[in-house]
């Protein structure tokens, strides 16, 4: 049986440690459209790696330190 | 509402515009006579000329569409404050920006309006097998490329508005 991975982030708690970065500067940092950080702050779309990537660099920190995930019952 | 959505919308719109404009064409050649259920020739003439149309006033619809929320993003932009022509220029650029998570969905919702194609090709083959008039299987598909059209677009709103998963 398959394992349900939820895919969590701390967006939002870094975007504020980072001087209140607004969305559409991290989505320009990233190369995205600010619709895409908002859905993946929301939780509504799980990135590519090189997006994650991309993300944690925006902010200067790991990839585990934006992304994390929880493992759900077996499907 | 985003970018995406409303050229989604537009797209929406540009389909059911000529859905409604064959239909209406029809019925008047209807009740002219000059079309009937015997002939394909006909038909297919006005379903072809339907396709052009839809094609050109897609692209008419994106361009006046584009226009507009250029307008309407330098305008807010000018509010604000940022009346530079650079910033306002890269406001534009950015709302437009198309990436991975877009993607994704057109994919998802491409894929979803080929299974109407493919249910409307059924259909159609249906038809034949119970002795239907040949038009109707061209309206069946022709039906079926318009509707599959609209599904696709409403699909893609549906993502746009809950997100989209990768898998």
């Amino acid at each position: 049986m398959a394992k349900k991975i939820e895919i969590t982030n701390n967006i939002r708690k870094l975007r504020f440690f980072a001087n209140e970065m607004t969305q559409q500067e991290l989505a320009e940092k990233a190369g995205v459209s600010r619709q895409t950080i908002v859905a993946i702050e929301a939780g509504k779309y799980s990135p590519s790696l090189e997006l994650a990537f991309l993300i944690a660099d925006a902010f200067g920190v790991k990839i585990g330190e934006v992304f994390d995930y929880e493992m759900k019952g077996d499907k | 509402m985003s970018y995406q959505e409303k050229r989604t919308i537009t797209e929406i719109f540009s389909a059911l515009l000529i859905l409604i404009a064959y239909g209406l064409y029809i019925i008047n050649r209807f009740h002219a006579h000059t079309i009937n259920m015997q002939e394909l020739k006909p038909w297919a003439s006005a379903m072809l000329i339907f396709v052009g149309l839809g094609i050109i006033a897609t692209i008419i619809i994106q361009i006046l569409f584009h226009i507009l929320l250029s307008i309407s993003i330098a305008v807010k932009e000018s509010v604000a404050g940022k009346d530079k022509g650079q910033d306002i220029n890269k406001a534009i650029a950015n709302s437009m920006v198309g990436d991975e998570m877009h993607k994704l969905i057109e994919l998802k919702s491409s894929r979803m309006s080929t299974f109407f194609y493919g249910f409307g090709f059924i259909a159609a083959l249906v038809s034949i097998v119970l002795s239907s008039p040949l038009p109707v299987m061209l309206n069946i598909l022709f039906g079926s490329w318009l509707l599959g059209w609209i599904f696709e677009g409403s699909v893609r709103l549906i993502y746009y508005r809950k997100g989209v998963r990768n898998g």
